[in-house]
């Protein structure tokens, strides 16, 4: 009882790490609905049942956890999973970083094809469904010239329309160092 | 008797088919070669990439308990692949653990190269039952708060309403995919192949890393400490295995206590320390079995039966 008492504290303890250090600094994961407005944090009705949250993105790197500013401090990491069609028709879509003078590395894998070159989809979504078997990950180098700034990265994520060209979401992204 | 050594050698030897199977577990499931899920993607017509994050140990259980089930959908994958492990597991013992799993295969294997000496060798203090299911509680725990999001008042004050879980009201998250090594023993194997994936690594990943791989691996005696403490998978294919086993038609290992002669080295060459006993009684514990067959291999005087009742 005593072995699993401690293990159960270890593990709550380590899920409270996650909480406070993981989530919000070291490879944020978040929620994408398009289309939609994500100026402050929102939760937004799927068409067919089920909600998704969405925020805006604020990187704290100042509150990274010690490991990873002992190793890799200069490379900040942000995935999604999840891009949600919460419109009432489908959409073949595209996703772009706007205001990007970072070097960003893109790392995309999913269950439809995706065109490294123009960034879209070929397939459409249909209303209520996801991107299936999605795993995106952003990599942002931070060059030594942008690292004694407040700001390291002021932007956003746009989904568009791959066909129209038409902006469906913009997902404010903030990287910072220090309060 | 521990006196005995146990190195890569002698145990490949002793136990071939069992390292061929570890092989076997890598090439179906890890990238660059994933043949398990390349073979499924190849049916589904999905160009995602093949490796073995399509297999997660840990989401499905998550979603499970959490009750969040939609997240199946267009995962197939994920569902068959999580309901074949624990089927098995009922039917026939976790054998995907004692066999097939490249992650507990991996630190298994590096850790019969280090001397018992430096290992770490709790298994007469504690029960491991108790660090498997201790950790099993808390994700579930974890897993079932995250998916509650109470229409507070209070929580209104600083947001939506019904933006924010249980979980994160009570300053927690998800264990799920910040501490895991399947992820850590994929990044490794892509990282040879191309050095450039290895540029992010997370406190997180870096943890786990210390924790599976050395802690729990070069340094743990049997090599299996993250499956006895950090795998979901592995605690649910044995809670499984332990209700089989009490129904009487099910597959397990047992002990014939007319045989033995209690020397022992069935208990020193148990990778989930699951073979409890002194010189009187030796008994099984179907809660860290992984039906490896360890036991059996070593046994001169053939005590270990692998049937059922």
């Amino acid at each position: 009882m005593i072995a699993f008492s401690i293990v159960v504290i270890f593990t709550l303890g380590s899920s409270l790490y996650a909480e406070i250090v993981l989530g919000p600094t070291e490879l944020v994961h978040f929620w994408v609905p398009f289309p939609a407005v994500v100026t402050r944090p929102v939760t937004v009705p799927i068409p067919g049942g089920g909600t998704v949250f969405a925020r805006p993105i604020l990187v704290e790197v100042h509150k990274q956890g010690i490991f990873k500013r002992a190793v890799n401090p200069w490379v900040i990491g942000l995935s999604t999973h999840w891009l949600v069609n919460v419109g009432d028709r489908s959409y073949r879509i595209g996703l772009r970083l706007v205001d990007t003078t970072l070097p960003v590395k893109w790392e995309v894998s999913a269950g439809i094809p995706w065109d490294p070159g123009s960034k879209t989809f070929a397939r459409p979504i249909e209303s209520g469904k996801t991107i299936p078997e999605l795993g995106i990950d952003w990599f942002f180098y931070i060059p030594e010239d942008v690292r004694p700034l407040h700001v390291w990265y002021s932007g956003g994520l746009v989904v568009f329309d791959a066909d129209s060209g038409e902006t469906l979401t913009f997902l404010p992204i903030t990287i910072r160092f220090g309060g | 008797m521990r006196s005995v050594k146990f190195r890569g050698l002698e145990a490949l030897r002793r136990h071939r088919w069992r390292y061929i199977a570890f092989i076997v577990g890598f090439l179906l499931l890890v990238h660059p070669f994933a043949l398990l899920i390349r073979t499924a993607y190849s049916l589904l017509g999905s160009p995602a990439e093949p490796n073995l994050h399509r297999v997660c140990f840990r989401m499905p259980i998550d979603w499970l308990m959490g009750g969040r089930f939609e997240m199946f959908v267009g995962r197939p994958l994920n569902l068959l692949f999580i309901m074949a492990v624990l089927a098995i597991a009922f039917f026939f013992g976790p054998l995907f653990c004692g066999w097939l799993c490249p992650v507990g295969s991996l630190t298994e294997v590096l850790s019969r190269q280090v001397p018992h000496r430096f290992k770490i060798d709790l298994s007469s203090k504690i029960d491991p039952a108790a660090l498997r299911y201790g950790f099993f509680a808390s994700y579930v725990l974890v897993a079932i708060s995250t998916s509650i999001t109470p229409e507070s008042p209070v929580l209104a004050e600083c947001c939506a309403p019904g933006t924010r879980s249980l979980a994160q009201t009570l300053g927690l998250a998800s264990i799920c995919c910040r501490y895991c090594a399947s992820s850590q023993l994929q990044n490794i194997v892509d990282g040879a192949f191309n050095p450039g994936v290895l540029e992010f690594w997370h406190s997180g990943a870096i943890l786990v890393l210390g924790v599976w791989l050395v802690l729990g691996g070069f340094l743990w005696q049997g090599g299996r400490g993250w499956c006895l403490y950090g795998c979901p998978l592995g605690a649910l294919s044995n809670i499984l295995h332990y209700i089989g086993s009490k129904l009487g038609f099910t597959y397990r290992v047992r002990h014939d206590a007319t045989r033995c002669t209690r020397c022992l080295r069935c208990k020193d060459v148990c990778p989930t320390w699951a073979i409890n006993g002194g010189p009187k009684k030796i008994e099984i514990n179907s809660h860290t079995c992984n039906g490896c067959l360890e036991c059996a291999k070593i046994c001169d005087q053939r005590c270990y039966s692998y049937r059922r009742d």
